[in-house]
């Protein structure tokens, strides 16, 4: 660009701030505030019973990347100190969701959907020992009546540094939660009847030592994608999943073509947690997508005819077209070691480049994102 | 005890302070926030800021600090937005119009084009490029605030600035 035509361009970008100056907050902005923190600190409070050392660290950061740093004097949610899995106030039978092992002791990690004030369900769980039981509650989303949310209640369990857990109900449209961990590998949740209007439970609670949950796709009974939820970017990018870093200096999780698969001999995708680093052979300088976004198409880069995307692991297919023309349609390849998916076209001209949409589709062939490869690069 | 993320510890007169702190910071930053959003893309900017600032709340430590705690706005803003935005479903209920303050009406109408069709252009940028140019353009930030609000390095700033100037250019040429 000459420098001219930039200095043109700079002026005119200033200019145009102007155009939002008229954007303004509500009146009532601080009122609305004030509700939320109510809501948020009830999702984050956790109730306490008679906690031993080992527990006490666990602590919900659903909805949040932090932990309120308010202690008991803030009260639990509801009930003042009240047992949420008081009959009276249970909406199903409580399900023990799954067995594990905090310091060293044999713990069942149980949850139930209770109302303790009538103002709706809270998706509440505990950890019960021998020595210590702990647990605390989760309120529904207030987007839950939203068709686009499967995910009614959720949220993130931190114990001591030493587990990581997730915990959600789903309401009665999805079939399958499929929880795909940090390094690639996929399971299928085990739903528990939630006893409300057919929300089912699941958790499933892990040593922060090994590969921790890092997405949860949802799915009704076709098999088409309900909700995906990015888990980093739904708890906070920093401290959900350990910094491994495809452009830095911590290690990749992931490399595609999955070696020895007889995938492209030609690129590479060196895959982090949140990043990707995009390398080849002449012609393609390394490029890294240093910031995979939480949709479907996490990224994607250009070079020349080629197009490399970087896919959430709920995208099937990938449809190339433009206008009502589809110009490529493939199923997406897996990576190794991270839970990302890649896909690579050849032969895009840059004429066919600037009409062309990236299309990502679930099994069923429901568009899941898009993305125009008319720009230089995705983020 | 209990003690959050950033290593604070709740406490009855801190949590007073930290109170007034944020209520302060609320009303001196949220509509540069929601401006913020807007010129980012959000869908629903003022929901962006309300989140921003819920989980400032949550952030003793960032709160003693009013400029860690702009920083800490910003980058939310900037993380949130670009998690929320869809491709193809972006819903402006703010829609940008121009300010009156050119003294020719000819002038204006001009202005005002050319403010449209940039703004329509930053519409398809991605999230990145958009990003780099309000922040540099729009927000006046230093290369420092600017690494900080996007989670990057500050050496790379300049080429994100850069990319994104040149794909500007290129979709104003293609309008």
């Amino acid at each position: 660009m000459s420098s001219a035509r930039l200095d043109r361009l700079e002026r005119d970008l200033r200019a145009a701030r102007t155009s939002y100056d008229r954007v303004t907050a509500s009146a009532d902005a601080w009122q609305q505030n004030q509700h939320r923190l109510a809501a948020t600190r009830g999702r984050r409070n956790r109730w306490w019973l008679g906690t031993a050392a080992a527990l006490v660290a666990v602590a919900l950061v659903g909805g949040a990347a932090t932990l309120s740093g308010r202690g008991p004097a803030s009260g639990p949610p509801a009930g003042g100190g009240d047992d949420p899995f008081s009959t009276q106030y249970l909406l199903g039978e409580p399900v023990e969701l799954e067995r594990v092992t905090i310091d060293g002791e044999p713990t069942v990690h149980e949850a139930a959907l209770s109302d303790m004030t009538g103002q709706g369900p809270n998706l509440c769980d505990r950890f019960v020992s021998a020595s210590s039981e702990a647990g605390g509650c989760t309120t529904r989303e207030s987007t839950a009546d939203d068709p686009k949310v499967a995910f009614d209640w959720l949220s993130g369990t931190e114990g001591g540094g030493d587990i990581r857990g997730v915990l959600a109900g789903v309401d009665s449209r999805a079939a399958a939660v499929r929880i795909w961990m940090s390094n690639g590998n996929a399971t299928a949740a085990r739903l528990h009847p939630g006893g409300w209007d057919g929300t089912r439970l699941f958790a499933l609670t892990v040593p922060a030592s090994g590969p921790r949950p890092q997405r949860l796709v949802a799915t009704g009974r076709d098999g088409n994608v309900l909700q995906a939820v990015d888990l980093p970017a739904r708890f906070g990018d920093a401290g959900w999943l350990p910094a491994r870093s495809a452009c830095g200096d911590a290690d990749a999780t992931g490399v595609w073509p999955i070696p020895g698969s007889g995938g492209p001999q030609d690129v590479t995708v060196e895959l982090g947690t949140s990043d990707a680093l995009v390398t080849g052979d002449a012609g393609i300088t390394p490029v890294c997508l240093d910031r995979l976004s939480s949709s479907a198409i996490a990224g994607w880069t250009g070079f020349g005819d080629l197009v490399v995307a970087v896919l959430a692991p709920e995208s099937d297919l990938v449809r190339v077209v433009a206008g009502d023309r589809t110009l490529e349609e493939r199923v997406v390849a897996p990576a190794q070691g991270s839970p990302w998916r890649v896909f690579v076209i050849r032969g895009l001209s840059p004429d066919v480049r600037a009409k062309a949409e990236l299309v990502a589709l679930d099994v069923q062939g429901n568009e899941l994102d898009r993305e125009f490869l008319s720009q230089a690069a995705s983020p | 005890m209990l003690v959050g993320e950033d290593g604070a510890v709740a406490a009855g007169a801190d949590s007073s302070d930290a109170e007034s702190t944020y209520r302060e910071i609320f009303h001196g930053h949220f509509s540069a926030m929601v401006r913020l959003a807007a010129m980012l893309g959000a869908d629903d900017p003022e929901d962006v800021a309300q989140e921003a600032f819920v989980r400032l709340h949550g952030r003793s430590r960032t709160l003693r600090d009013p400029h860690a705690s702009i920083g800490y706005l910003r980058t939310t803003v900037v993380n949130l937005t670009r998690s929320r935005l869809r491709h193809l479903a972006v819903v402006r209920r703010q829609r940008p119009d121009g300010a009156s303050d050119v003294a020719s009406p000819e002038h204006e109408v001009v202005r005002r084009e050319r403010a449209g069709e940039l703004t329509a252009a930053m519409a398809h940028l991605s999230s990145r490029h958009r990003e780099a140019l309000v922040l540099r353009y729009w927000l006046d930030l230093t290369e420092a605030e600017m690494a900080d609000a996007m989670g990057i390095s500050r050496g790379t700033v300049k080429s994100h600035v850069s990319r994104a100037l040149d794909a500007l250019s290129g979709l104003l040429e293609e309008t």
